[in-house]
């Protein structure tokens, strides 16, 4: 079975909406950091954080994340 | 009646004084409750208790259960103070919160920043490590002073867990992620230490001593280090990665 990573479009939609890494995180509430991270995949964020992120760029969940190495059905 | 807007400084401003204050009261709460614990010992080893015991006819079942009462005295002491100092997260915005976090964040690496010079003092000042400490007498002022200033910051930073939104604070999701990442490093690295002082007790047993405080400072100042230096490489994009 291939690996499973979960990849983001998190940067794309941001820079779309006109936000810096700085102003998504004041509109979260979480640390400029947690955004950085999350674009770079370092660590998953937790549910909670990418409903909050979805909700604030007024997006669905799965066009800010998807899994990669994982075939479509 | 009209509510008045704070802007997200004043609010953070304000969030400060809490914790400023909720500092202040652990250090008063944590001494007097020392200060309780020393009077009972030296009370209960002076003598004096069995002469008022014996003048008042106290059983021994009560005087054993002293302390306990003492403790679920303090217990209540905390859950009021909790009350007092609790107010709901929930009702600040994000943009506060987010400064909050930042401020949190920045504290916990001055701790950590802070610490890794006072465990090293500690471990050099070990006679064990440094050799006759009689000679070197600067060696145990310093060592003093990081023992005070060690307790001072725990006992500061220690117990902000107490406070609502000092907890909300310390869930930051990317400062959560390398705190978990640093106990995983810091397991590693006591791991590795504990064997080496196995190894070491084995093939140069004389030389036990001056391992054992190393590793214990090891297995501190390791994970310190990986999570200053994860934390300011969380700060970077991809772009200053990539130089």
């Amino acid at each position: 079975m291939a690996e499973r990573r979960l990849g983001n479009r998190l940067k794309d939609i941001r820079t779309a909406r006109g936000l810096t890494q700085t102003d998504l995180a004041a509109l979260v509430g979480v640390s400029r950091k947690t955004i950085n991270t999350v674009e770079n995949s370092v660590f998953i964020p937790s549910t909670l954080l990418a409903l909050a992120l979805a909700k604030t760029l007024n997006a669905r969940v799965e066009e800010l994340f998807f899994i990669i190495g994982e075939e479509e059905h | 009646m009209a509510e008045i807007q704070k802007s997200d400084a004043e609010i953070v401003a304000e969030e400060r004084c809490r914790w400023r204050a909720h500092s202040r009261t652990i250090i008063w709460t944590f001494l007097f409750w020392l200060a309780v614990a020393l009077l009972m010992v030296a009370a209960f080893n002076s003598g004096i208790p069995q002469m008022i015991r014996a003048w008042a006819g106290i059983p021994d079942i009560v005087v054993v259960w002293i302390p306990l009462i003492f403790l679920l005295f303090l217990w209540r002491i905390l859950l009021l103070y909790r009350k007092r100092f609790s107010p709901l997260p929930e009702s600040l915005r994000p943009s506060v919160q987010k400064r909050l976090v930042d401020d949190y964040t920045r504290r916990q690496r001055f701790i950590l920043v802070a610490f890794i010079p006072l465990t090293l003092l500690l471990t050099l000042n070990s006679p064990e490590t440094h050799g006759s400490s009689s000679d070197a007498s600067w060696f145990s002022l310093g060592a003093f002073v990081s023992y005070m200033l060690l307790a001072a910051l725990m006992i500061v930073f220690g117990p902000g867990f107490l406070n609502t939104r000092f907890r909300a604070a310390n869930q930051d999701e990317a400062s959560r992620m390398l705190r978990v990442r640093s106990t995983a490093v810091g397991y590693i690295a006591a791991m590795i230490a504990m064997t080496a002082d196995y190894g070491i007790g084995l093939f140069a047993p004389t030389l036990l001593q001056a391992a054992i405080p190393l590793s214990l400072a090891a297995a501190f100042i390791v994970p310190a280090l990986y999570y200053v230096i994860a934390d300011w490489r969380a700060s970077l994009t991809k772009e200053d990665r990539d130089g």
